[in-house]
């Protein structure tokens, strides 16, 4: 037992009181059985067996625990990365697609490693809002394909399914549905995930044959949920009080992302609206005055503000006018 | 004379237009002072005043 990670393990055990090893027993047997739906679900988005996702889900709760786990901390399947990956399953198969997240995987502790994450500051927070927004809209809308010009027989199971997720955990008492109770910063995060292994284009999971269809329709309705909670509503009840360039690089992330169906495209051009609307926000302090100088013959200009090339030209044209002004 | 004291100057394009300023100014036959820089203003427009092409 060298193994760090087992010894954190073992040592953790062993510090638990016996009341407190229940709950976080019971937690996770609950977290477990929660992932289920969920793994299910993300493996017909991402048009692979759903024992794949079963697996993989199994695998990494088993490997995060024993490795960098936090309380309150949940690493499993995401509805972000299935629909990012779904082109790949379906183009290239399994195999593919299982040395694509390892080579994520690698990609991701490379970019770790380099501190890359410095780079997170440049992020503005309107883009990440406009980012989780924008995938919302994908995940809904790669479920369209499942409730346009189906069999009737669709449309109940996907109402029946939203019913259990939404209604069934208020009659149990509380507690988070399986799946679609799952808003808040855990499913931005994991969200958030989705941008290291993407630049694929989301789109739709391939129609499964017509046996799968009661899954199928209990899928869409977990992928409903999903895109609910991925969803950052309170976005949508801020614009009156937020400046308006904020909203404006958050809707241009949105619509730049759903209109290429790339995540890292929306991004980039988020990151850039953001950059070239603050400069106009910092340039437009810049204040220039005129005023006589002290022995009566100069002038004396005052000027106040950030100089820069987005402002420093409007030096010249405040100078020159008030120069202009003053003389005649 | 330009009081910048309350301003700052962060790159080239800005040391080209105060450039640009004063030579306007000169032709004309009147000279510009340039007071109140902070440090860090002074240092990027000394390294760069003159030194740049006008477009």
């Amino acid at each position: 037992m060298s193994h760090p990670g087992l010894r954190t393990f073992r040592s953790a055990l062993l510090r638990l009181s016996p009341r407190a090893l229940r709950t976080e027993v019971l937690a996770g047997i609950v977290v477990a059985l929660a992932l289920i739906p969920e793994a299910i679900a993300f493996s017909l988005i991402a048009g692979v067996d759903p024992r794949v996702g079963l697996f993989a889900s199994f695998t990494m709760a088993v490997t995060i625990s024993l490795t960098v786990g936090r309380p309150a901390m949940i690493s499993a399947a995401t509805g972000a990365i299935a629909l990012v990956v779904a082109p790949l399953a379906r183009s290239h198969g399994l195999d593919h697609l299982i040395a694509a997240v390892i080579l994520g995987g690698v990609f991701q502790i490379g970019l770790a490693a380099a501190g890359v994450a410095r780079l997170m500051r440049f992020l503005p927070r309107s883009v990440m809002v406009g980012f989780v927004n924008a995938l919302a809209i994908l995940i809904f809308g790669s479920q369209l394909p499942h409730l346009v010009d189906v069999p009737w027989a669709a449309y109940p199971l996907v109402v029946a399914g939203l019913a259990v997720i939404v209604g069934f955990p208020r009659l149990t008492r509380g507690g988070p549905g399986a799946a679609g109770g799952d808003h808040g910063p855990d499913r931005v995060h994991r969200g958030r995930g989705g941008r290291g292994a993407d630049g694929g284009r989301p789109g739709g999971a391939a129609r499964q044959p017509a046996r799968d269809r009661p899954a199928r329709g209990a899928a869409v309705a977990v992928m409903i949920m999903v895109a609910v909670g991925t969803f950052d509503w309170h976005s949508l009840r801020t614009p009156g009080r937020m400046p308006r360039s904020e909203t404006t690089v958050m809707l241009s992330t949105v619509a730049v992302t759903v209109a290429t169906h790339s995540l890292a495209i929306g991004v980039g051009v988020g990151v850039l609206v953001a950059m070239v609307l603050f400069a106009c926000r910092v340039a437009h302090l810049v204040d220039v005055t005129g005023e006589p100088g002290p022995d009566g013959t100069s002038k004396v200009y005052r000027v106040s503000g950030q100089l820069f090339f987005a402002s420093s030209n409007d030096l010249v044209l405040r100078s020159t006018t008030t120069a202009t002004r003053t003389r005649s | 004379m330009i009081d910048l004291s309350a301003a700052h100057i962060w790159d080239a394009s800005t040391v080209a237009v105060i450039d640009a300023i004063t030579a306007k100014y000169a032709a004309r036959g009147k000279s510009v002072t340039i007071t109140g820089m902070n440090e860090h203003s002074r240092i990027r427009h000394a390294a760069l005043v003159g030194r740049l092409s006008t477009h």
